[in-house]
């Protein structure tokens, strides 16, 4: 089969089954790759998840990494498009429905249903990021801070995460 | 009693913005802000993806969204409704959805694309250059001072969008989905089938009457 549409292919099928956050797709991600595939060994997938997570961004940019080591740019373009495009296309569809005048009457329900399902993912989220990022009294200071800064509107977003990488890099150069 | 009260006290002060909520639903609905243009869109999107650092595009887009006079809060949780409970990288659902609200399917194209570009440019070059500055100690504190600021900006997110739970069993709906996955580590597809049917049935009686018109 041709090299590029195996690659759209896999990861489309990893983009259909990422119910629950891409993150929970990684192990079987790593079976294709690794396993299936052999596209890449497993350390070398290890590297590329942790490349992926340092950018800014979505989720799952190192399938952008894997593709480009696999066919070059081409197989990178192919892998993203498999990754964000089967999933994109149907929240552009979902959109579209919705902005419409014929928007079927369980879709309002389905609302008022998931919200508060979406605000306690997004709190257990947040909580499993804190466990892992949230170390030192320094590093929780400045979540408290940024939380109150973003709660009172005090500062747009940007200029929080600005400070922040300001306030690291002060940090490390009169540290070390 | 007076627990209570100041806990209620400064809940209020934290969420201010209940006030900002209307306060842009009202100049939506009564100066009419004119819907963005192509570039725009591109524009912004392309700024939140190379600022979008460990989850914080929700930060980045809400307020991006709710300041420019676009959408409410509301109509921003439908958006996370679905780019949460579908498949998929939940940044690239938000944009695609957000993106078609704002311009249509060729708004959603432009948003995704340029939502991805900033990250994909970095990815590819350290794929080239085939070494990584994320092994170097400066980077790695920014790295975990920027995380740090992102669980505080994601506690922001939560806080405004929690104007949304306007009943108790909604913020109860909300907290047992918090103890299942966040607490109890229950696998996320299995909880949102356990959660949701739930939380349908309880808001049977209410046919979205309480929804603004978007």
């Amino acid at each position: 089969m041709n090299l590029l549409l195996e690659l759209f292919l896999t990861f489309a099928y990893l983009d259909v089954i990422s119910i629950g956050g891409a993150l929970a797709v990684l192990p079987e991600m790593e079976r294709q790759v690794v396993v299936v595939h052999e596209w890449m060994g497993q350390q070398a997938f290890a590297q590329a998840v942790a490349l992926g997570m340092v950018v800014p961004g979505p989720n799952m940019l190192h399938v952008l990494h894997i593709g480009n080591s696999v066919a070059g740019i081409p197989g990178a373009i192919a892998a993203a498009c498999g990754m964000f495009g089967p999933t994109a296309l149907l929240l552009a569809c979902i959109a579209w429905v919705e902005g419409s005048a014929s928007c079927p009457r369980w879709v309002q329900k389905f609302h008022l249903a998931c919200g508060p399902v979406t605000i306690g993912l997004m709190s257990s989220a947040t909580l499993s990021l804190g466990r892992s990022v949230l170390d030192s009294p320094v590093l929780i200071a400045i979540a408290l801070v940024a939380a109150v800064l973003s709660l009172r509107q005090l500062l747009s977003p940007t200029w929080i995460l600005l400070l922040a990488a300001a306030l690291g890099a002060a940090y490390a150069v009169f540290l070390t | 009693m007076l627990l209570q009260n100041g806990v209620r006290s400064i809940t209020r002060w934290l969420l201010c913005q209940h006030n900002a909520g209307s306060f842009y639903q009202e100049m939506l609905t009564q100066s009419k802000v004119s819907p963005p243009s192509l570039v725009t869109v591109m524009m912004m999107f392309t700024a939140v993806g190379a600022k979008a650092f460990g989850g914080t595009f929700r930060a980045l887009l809400l307020h991006q969204c709710i300041h420019r006079g676009w959408l409410t809060e509301q109509q921003y949780l439908k958006g996370l409704n679905w780019a949460q409970s579908l498949p998929g990288p939940n940044g690239v659902n938000l944009s695609a959805y957000l993106g078609c609200r704002l311009y249509g399917v060729s708004g959603a194209l432009v948003a995704v694309v340029s939502f991805i570009v900033p990250g994909a440019l970095v990815v590819l070059l350290m794929s080239h250059l085939m070494m990584s500055i994320s092994q170097q100690p400066v980077f790695q504190t920014i790295l975990s001072t920027v995380a740090a600021a992102a669980v505080g900006l994601l506690v922001g997110v939560i806080g405004k969008l929690s104007s949304c739970l306007k009943s108790s069993t909604r913020v109860g709906v909300a907290a047992i989905t918090f103890a299942l996955v966040g607490v109890f580590h229950v696998f996320v597809p299995l909880a949102l089938l356990l959660v949701l049917p739930a939380a349908w049935w309880l808001e049977r009686d209410r046919g979205g009457s309480d929804e603004p018109s978007a």
